[in-house]
């Protein structure tokens, strides 16, 4: 830069051309080791965050991990602020229900890549993720086990949300579970840090977050300066799933799921929510209106326990302020009364096989009613590791 | 405390004193930090106070692993502050930092024209970015020494009473003092509890101002009630770095 060259090696001026790229392709990190260290094995998910994939480490067979490649699709803008973001949140957060971040990888720069690395996140790897155990009506949960999924999940939030994390996308396929029963808050790469209003002014979010059948009210109506509670809203919708098999409200628009969500909480309006008529969208949105509450009774053919239903009808509450929290949520009679939490290792070893979301896209389709779909029929990849991955 | 100290105004007046360096003419090797130059740009660009301490200390660490003598200071100093920004969520435009890095090696020259030199200095900043990413394990967040320091400030307010604490610019100048104990690689060797307080310390001895209560009790030192762990000849260690930091800014 100094003396117009900016080549970051040395003596880039007495380097040939070929000599450089030897040094490239050379060059050691000693913290950021080569992915090849791992193996892949399956691509166990695809979405907007990128590609997915199963892999082995070759240092130790036994041991399996997940490697989601960052995307760098702008490349002259550097390293993307979001897979930095996503990094920092992982880099901060450890517990027993959140995903573990191992390491970052990179791939070797070589002509191939145009001496360009690719770098790939390196996750523990978990068997199954919710959605994927659901939608197999082969996999039966018993109410002791559903109230640990859920404890492990409201512990996972209250986590995070005591770390000022945002989760921003909770659904059914960003919880993983291990073959062991332990579940793991997943995919942080719509996380981002939050603060209490600093002085005094107001956050300015964006508010196109959230899948949209997990996106909360407030979201859909504009709000910008939000908190944990759109967590908590997805765990209400996530908790209902747990019955009912399938998504509790698929829309098709925000309009849409604004309507869904009406009927199902009942009507949105300074009543029943005060100060709603302040959000940007509140006069834009078409609000039926004459909506009777209905979570109890909508859910109650699913949901026997009545604790599990109160406490769902404390989840899915339109106002945020008044939504239960996670610690709230967790200190209610639901986990506190016959029959307890318990484990699901037991249950899951009966399945020897991954599920995955992924891997059964024959899911979104069902509707709440048509629970009794049957699994994809599926081919093994891997047999060795005692589970198989169904790919198609 | 006075409203808030505007560490923005800071800067803006500091950089109106500071001398103009030629950056091109400076030994790295003989002991010049380019952090100075993080710094004038950062200032040049607008950059919130934490985030040019962030690229500060990015930068740093970056030649505490690598050897100093393979990599451009300027281009590693540039990188840092865009890498800052976007981990203070503070984002520099690439190309903002483009002109006013060239600007500030090549002072009084035009902006650079979009051709040959611009994109190769485009492309070494983000594949540099990408390098000290790795060479730190991808871990650019730091714990700043200023989160403490505005603490202890509130504890103090009370304990010199508003007449002394609103008279006397304690704050303001250990402010300074804190960002000038970035420009030194020392900065990464001690906790961010122990740069506070003695950032705080310096300043209290600038104005010859004692806190009450504390005259006799010689074997305490007054900063005990914030930290537990800080030792007396350490302490001393940290100012004097800092005092090392402003002879060698000024010249003297």
């Amino acid at each position: 830069m100094q003396n117009n060259h900016h080549s970051g090696h040395p003596n880039s001026t007495a380097m040939n051309m070929r000599e450089k790229e030897k040094y490239i392709e050379n060059f050691n990190f000693p913290f950021c080791e080569e992915a090849s260290k791992y193996q892949k094995v399956a691509k166990i998910g695809q979405g907007t965050f990128g590609e997915v994939f199963k892999a082995r480490d070759i240092n130790n067979p036994k041991k399996y991990v997940a490697m989601k490649k960052v995307l760098m699709d702008n490349e002259k803008e550097g390293f993307p602020i979001t897979a930095l973001r996503e990094i920092r949140i992982l880099q901060l957060l450890k517990h027993d229900n959140v995903v573990n971040l191992i390491e970052i990888c990179r791939t070797k720069a070589s002509a191939a890549n145009r001496y360009r690395s690719t770098f790939y996140l390196v996750f523990d790897f978990c068997e199954h993720d919710l959605a994927g155990l659901l939608s197999n009506v082969n996999v039966k949960f018993s109410l002791g086990e559903i109230k640990k999924v859920l404890q492990q999940l409201l512990n996972g939030l209250f986590y995070i949300h005591y770390n000022k994390i945002l989760h921003r996308d909770m659904k059914a396929a960003n919880v993983l579970i291990t073959k062991l029963g332990v579940l793991k808050l997943a995919d942080f790469g719509l996380a981002r840090a939050f603060s209490t209003n600093k002085n005094g002014m107001p956050n300015r979010f964006t508010n196109r977050v959230v899948t949209l059948w997990y996106r909360p009210p407030e979201l859909l109506l504009g709000e910008r300066n939000y908190g944990p509670p759109v967590d908590l809203w997805g765990a209400g919708c996530i908790m209902a799933e747990m019955w009912t098999r399938s998504p509790i409200m698929q829309g098709n628009s925000e309009q849409q799921q604004l309507t869904l969500i009406s009927q199902l909480c009942g009507s949105i309006n300074p009543q029943s929510w005060p100060g709603v008529e302040h959000l940007e969208l509140y006069k834009k949105m078409e609000l039926p209106q004459e909506q009777k509450r209905k979570v109890k009774e909508r859910l109650k053919p699913y949901m026997k326990d009545p604790y599990a239903i109160d406490l769902l009808d404390k989840l899915l509450v339109l106002d945020p302020s008044k939504r239960a929290d996670a610690d709230t949520a967790l200190n209610h009679d639901f986990f506190w009364t016959d029959p307890m939490p318990c484990e699901l290792g037991k249950m899951l070893a009966n399945h020897s096989q991954s599920m995955f979301e992924f891997l059964a896209p024959a899911r979104r389709a069902t509707q709440i009613n048509r629970h009794h779909a049957i699994p994809r029929p599926t081919t093994s990849a891997v047999q060795d590791s005692g589970y198989q991955d169904r790919v198609f | 405390m006075k409203e808030v100290i505007d560490v923005m105004e800071l800067q803006r007046e500091k950089a109106r004193r500071a001398a103009i360096i030629d950056y091109r003419k400076m030994d790295f090797m003989g002991g010049f930090s380019p952090a100075l130059f993080v710094f004038e740009c950062g200032k040049k660009l607008n950059g919130q106070p934490l985030t040019l301490a962030t690229a500060a200390v990015i930068l740093h660490r970056f030649f505490k692993e690598m050897d100093h003598s393979n990599y451009d200071p300027y281009l590693i100093a540039s990188s840092a502050l865009y890498l800052a920004g976007k981990v203070k969520d503070d984002p520099l435009k690439i190309r903002d930092i483009i002109n006013v890095a060239h600007n500030t090696l090549h002072r009084g020259s035009t902006p650079l024209e979009i051709g040959e030199e611009y994109w190769n200095m485009r492309d070494g900043i983000v594949q540099a970015e990408l390098l000290i990413m790795r060479a730190l394990k991808f871990e650019v967040g730091t714990i700043h020494p200023h989160k403490y320091m505005l603490h202890y400030f509130k504890s103090m307010e009370g304990w010199l009473g508003k007449d002394v604490w609103d008279n006397i610019p304690i704050a303001k100048l250990a402010t300074c003092f804190l960002q000038d104990l970035h420009l030194d690689p020392a900065v990464l060797d001690y906790s961010p509890q122990h740069i506070a307080v003695a950032s705080i310390s310096l300043a209290l001895q600038c104005y010859g101002v004692q806190l009450p209560l504390m005259e006799d009790l010689d074997d305490e030192a007054w900063y005990s009630v914030f930290v537990k762990d800080l030792q007396k000849d350490k302490h001393w260690e940290i100012m004097e770095k800092i005092m090392e930091v402003f002879s060698k800014e000024t010249g003297h």
